[in-house]
This record gives C-alpha cells, sequence and structure tokens, in this order.
C-alpha cells in the first residue's frame, strides 16, 4: 500500500486537475473525500501534500479560487483557469502515454484503448 | 453532524494559539474548514463526541501545523515554513545572479560618471516601490502567507536601502565628483528584491479582495 502511495504521488497534480474538470470546483476535503470514494479507499491524499499542491497551481496560474460562506466557515472552492484546462489535457495525455508505456513492459499481450 | 458556532470557534482558537496560525487569516480559514470537515464525518461515522473528534483530526494534522523547531523558519507551522524556503530559493535564483550581472556588468565602466547616474535612477525606482510597499502593508487588512513572509524582512530592506543612500551621497559629496559608488550593490539588489516583493503583494491584494467579498 505504502509503495502505491510513492506511484501515485508523481500524479497528484494531474490527479486534482482531472478531478476538477469534471467537477467544476471543489474545496481541498472534497478532493481528498472523492480520490479516496473514487479508488475505494486505496489512494488517500495526505494534507500535507494536497495544500502545498493546490497553492502551488493557483501560484502557477492554473487555478483560480472562489470563496463562499458554508455552514458557519468559509469555505475556498478551486476551478480550473483556461490555461488549466490546457494544461490538464496535456497531462491526462502524458499520463495515458505513460500508462501505456507501463502496461507494454509490464504485460505486451494486453492492448490499452483511452 | 453539523458543528456548532462555538465549536467551530474553538477550533479557530486551537489553530490560532496553539499551532501559531495567528498571522495567516488565508491558511488558516482553509484549515478551518477541512478540520471542522473531518471533524464532523468523524463524528458521524464513528459515533464519538466533538472533544473526542477533533484531537485525533489534529493528531492528523500534527506534522504539518506544528512548528518545525529544527528549521531556520521554526517559530511558524510547517506548512507555511516549507512554503517560505521555497519562496527564498525562487526570490535568490532570480535576484541574487542579476544584482551580481548588474553589479560587475558595471566594473568596465568604473570610471564614467553616467554609472553613478543610473545607480540614482535605480535608487529613485527602489524609493518608489519601498514606499509603495509600506503603504500597502499600512493598508492591508488580512495577515496572510505572502502579506507576512514579505512584511518580515522589509523594513531591514528599507533601512539598509536609506542607509546606503545616504551613505554614497555622503561619499560623492567629501570627495567632490560623482565617481564614489560605495552603495551601487545594496541599492541595485534591495531595488530588486522590492520590486519581487511587489510582485508578491499583488498576488496578496488578489487574496484579500476574496476574502474581503465573504468577511
Amino acid at each position: 500500500m505504502k509503495k502505491q502511495q510513492q506511484l501515485y504521488k508523481g500524479s497528484l497534480n494531474t490527479i486534482i486537475m482531472k478531478l476538477l474538470e469534471q467537477q467544476g470546483k471543489m474545496y481541498g476535503y472534497e478532493i481528498t473525500q472523492k480520490v479516496k470514494e473514487i479508488t475505494q479507499g486505496e489512494m488517500n491524499i495526505t494534507e500535507g501534500a494536497l495544500y502545498p499542491a493546490l497553492h502551488k497551481m493557483e501560484a502557477d496560474g492554473f487555478l483560480d479560487v472562489e470563496m463562499d460562506r458554508v455552514d458557519g466557515r468559509i469555505r475556498k472552492y478551486y476551478k480550473l483557469t483556461e490555461s488549466g484546462v490546457k494544461e490538464t489535457v496535456s497531462r491526462m495525455e502524458e499520463l495515458e502515454n505513460f500508462i501505456r508505456n507501463m502496461q507494454t513492459i509490464v504485460n505486451p499481450n494486453l492492448k490499452l484503448d483511452f | 453532524m453539523k458543528l456548532t458556532t462555538d465549536q467551530i470557534n474553538h477550533i479557530d482558537y486551537v489553530l490560532r494559539n496553539d499551532y501559531s496560525f495567528e498571522h495567516f487569516d488565508d491558511l488558516r480559514i482553509e484549515l478551518l474548514d477541512h478540520i471542522t470537515s473531518d471533524v464532523e464525518l468523524s463524528i458521524e461515522k464513528n459515533s464519538i463526541t466533538f472533544e473526542e473528534a477533533l484531537p485525533n483530526v489534529l493528531h492528523k494534522w500534527n506534522d504539518e501545523i506544528a512548528c518545525d523547531r529544527s528549521s531556520f523558519y521554526n517559530n511558524v507551522p510547517k506548512i507555511v515554513g516549507n512554503l517560505w524556503k521555497k519562496l527564498d530559493w525562487k526570490y535568490n535564483i532570480c535576484v541574487l545572479p542579476l544584482t551580481a550581472i548588474l553589479t560587475f556588468g558595471s566594473i568596465p565602466f568604473i570610471k564614467e560618471v553616467w554609472i553613478t547616474y543610473a545607480m540614482y535612477s535605480i535608487a529613485c525606482i527602489g524609493l518608489v516601490l519601498g514606499i509603495y510597499l509600506l503603504n500597502l502593508f499600512r493598508k492591508n487588512q488580512f495577515n496572510t502567507v505572502l502579506s507576512k513572509y514579505a512584511k518580515n524582512k522589509i523594513k531591514f530592506y528599507v533601512g539598509l536601502f536609506l542607509f546606503a543612500i545616504i551613505l554614497n551621497i555622503y561619499a560623492n559629496y567629501s570627495d567632490g565628483d560623482l565617481l564614489s559608488r560605495p552603495a551601487l550593490f545594496v541599492v541595485i539588489h534591495t531595488t530588486l528584491v522590492f520590486a519581487v516583493r511587489t510582485i508578491i503583494m499583488r498576488k496578496n491584494i488578489k487574496i484579500e479582495n476574496q476574502l474581503l467579498k465573504v468577511i
């Protein structure tokens, strides 16, 4: 499980961007829960990794933020900017190529269609 | 189960006082929402009380929100210190080489008076940026990770900048010419520092405006 977490680590930004592309806007806690739900608990985004990644992407101009008052507290939502959408497409292509190449090495007879 | 206002205020108090988030409004607001959501889920899932759930959630966060005593920034939460260290790197990588290039680039023209005029022109830009930054800090309505970082050393740089200018004017006056430039390196360096910090403060204004909309 721990080794698997290491493999996921390199793709953290791409995973966050893909989720934001699908959901429109999300807040930090929602992202951690969504990833846990999709991977059925296999992947756990730690708080220490999530926020620096979000803040870095915000600083790079890939994410825009929106604040709202919810249940007696302020909630910060993240959404993709125009350049964030383009970046997501290119990162997803890279990730798909990576998975395809890994699959070719691990199991040459299996063909993946994305 | 949704937490009450008092319970949310208690978490805010803990973050401010036990974890040194007093001066980081932007990050504290974000963590407050995350920790509150986590506590609410924990109470619901495990059928426990708020008093039992909060320490468990804070324990998960402890490594990130406690001060890292071994770090250069040992009196701020680790999550803040790590960001500041990254900003330090960015600063040093862009400011120091540029200062060195401009300073050493002026050496072949050491006997030329126009270098001194150029230095005083750079000093004017530095002075304007310095006044602009001090004015921004005065108007600052929230303490954020970025504004605190920019504020941290700016007073020192303003002092250093003024000292260098006065020293240079005195040197020029006592020599009776404009060939002495003891402040050249400091003037270039501090002006570049002010310029980079101005960029950071522009980003900070964006964060402040977002906070103002909801507070």
